[in-house]
């Protein structure tokens, strides 16, 4: 009888933890792994290095969309909207991207992302514009290994736009 | 007459023992009324011997200091329970159902002009069955605060041919949808602003799945997976998409 009780206190307990968790990942802020190394040096710097970095995201940027030059956002990927892909933004809606085929410009509603580990990234270069609505947060800080805990800053590549 | 002495949390332990506290049965006993403080008599209706727990008889005297810890006390639970009704409200609007407004000339005849409301379903979009033929809503491609309600015409790989402008010319185009797009087109290709315009559409921009017209009454009911066309060149252009 005070088993059953139990059990069905824990049970109602976890349910509400895990609806209050799953509100405040969407809405508000979250944490996630990063894997591979097209973000290094900013994320996984060193490549045969066993734990994966964390990072601290924030979603308070999905309620009006207004991202800046040199965010780096993590976004579903294009390709496979199951992954999630977290890369820099270069360019915004109207610039101008300098391309191998010339200078293309970024239509309305999307972005140029591109990682910071040029050599090892597959990014905007492979799959184009992403659209904005792809974008599922903005990391602010590494949080993990204790060691590295710093704020990702913006750094805005000034050799990517064609003017 | 049974007095009780109030304790802080009395009234779940009365939920408990189901003793019902009527706040106006409550009333002052002037021989032992203070400066500061408030007694209680309770009155029971019924049957006078209960057996009580014995945490509940506690002094009759409530300091104000006890007074103010029990409202707040009151109005945090009251917070929390507001907080987790939101909390799952949220969860179910954005893993199982939710309903949306539609509105435009781009899916005639299957949605008015007029404002309607529908019900949207968000598991086949997140599991990836959203399919051909299916009524979806998606944020646009060219702003993301916007949504848009279409219907998808063709998954990745398929080789769509479409009509790029019937109001003024046949020209017709043909596309292959890439790896992980999806190509929607309203129902009313004269006025629709849709993937002929804005390309194929990335499936993480979907949003949920139209199945159900709630609103208005008179059209209640499902939303089928045809769009229900009657222009005979754009038969032709459907059974050619399917075949391919």
């Amino acid at each position: 009888m005070g088993l059953q009780n139990a059990v069905l206190n824990g049970f109602k307990k976890s349910l509400v933890f895990g609806l209050v968790g799953v509100t405040v990942t969407d809405r508000y802020a979250g944490v996630c792994s990063i894997r591979g190394s097209s973000m290094s040096p900013t994320f996984n710097p060193s490549p045969g290095s066993f734990a994966d970095d964390y990072v601290f995201l924030e979603k308070f940027c999905l309620d009006k969309y207004k991202f800046s030059h040199g965010d780096v956002v993590v976004f579903s990927n294009p390709i496979n909207y199951k992954e999630r892909c977290v890369k820099r933004i270069v360019a915004m809606e109207g610039d101008y991207i300098s391309d191998t085929k010339g200078a293309m410009k970024v239509p309305e509603g999307h972005c140029w992302v591109e990682g910071d580990n040029s050599a090892f990234s597959s990014d905007s270069r492979i799959y184009g514009p992403v659209p904005l609505g792809l974008i599922r947060g903005r990391v602010t800080h590494v949080i993990w290994p204790l060691e590295r805990i710093k704020k990702v800053d913006r750094r805005i590549p000034q050799d990517r736009l064609a003017f | 007459m049974l007095v009780i002495f109030k304790h802080l949390d009395l009234i779940s332990q009365a939920h408990l023992l189901q003793i019902p506290i009527f706040r106006r049965q409550f009333s002052p006993a002037p021989a032992t009324a203070t400066k500061n403080s408030v007694s209680y008599k309770v009155q029971f209706a019924g049957n006078e011997r209960l057996k009580l727990q014995p945490k509940i008889f506690l002094c009759i005297n409530m300091s104000l200091f006890q007074q103010w810890a029990f409202i707040v006390k009151e109005a945090l639970d009251k917070s929390f329970l507001v907080a987790k009704f939101f909390c799952a409200v949220h969860v179910t609007n954005t893993y199982v159902c939710s309903t949306a407004m539609v509105q435009g000339p781009s899916m005639l005849p299957t949605f008015n002009l007029t404002n309607e409301i529908v019900l949207l379903e968000r598991i086949s979009t997140r599991n990836g069955k959203a399919g051909t033929g299916d009524v979806v809503i998606l944020r646009s491609p060219e702003n993301p605060r916007k949504f848009v309600t279409k219907r998808i015409i063709g998954m990745e790989g398929d080789n769509i041919t479409y009509l790029v402008d019937p109001k003024n010319s046949d020209r017709t185009e043909t596309r292959i949808v890439p790896k992980g797009h999806v190509w929607v087109q309203g129902d009313n290709i004269y006025n629709s602003y849709d993937s002929r315009n804005f390309g194929p559409v990335p499936y993480g921009l979907l949003q949920g799945k139209v199945f159900w017209r709630i609103w208005p009454a008179g059209v209640f009911g499902s939303i089928g997976k045809r769009p229900e066309t009657v222009d005979p060149a754009l038969k032709v252009l459907e059974q050619s998409n399917h075949q391919s």
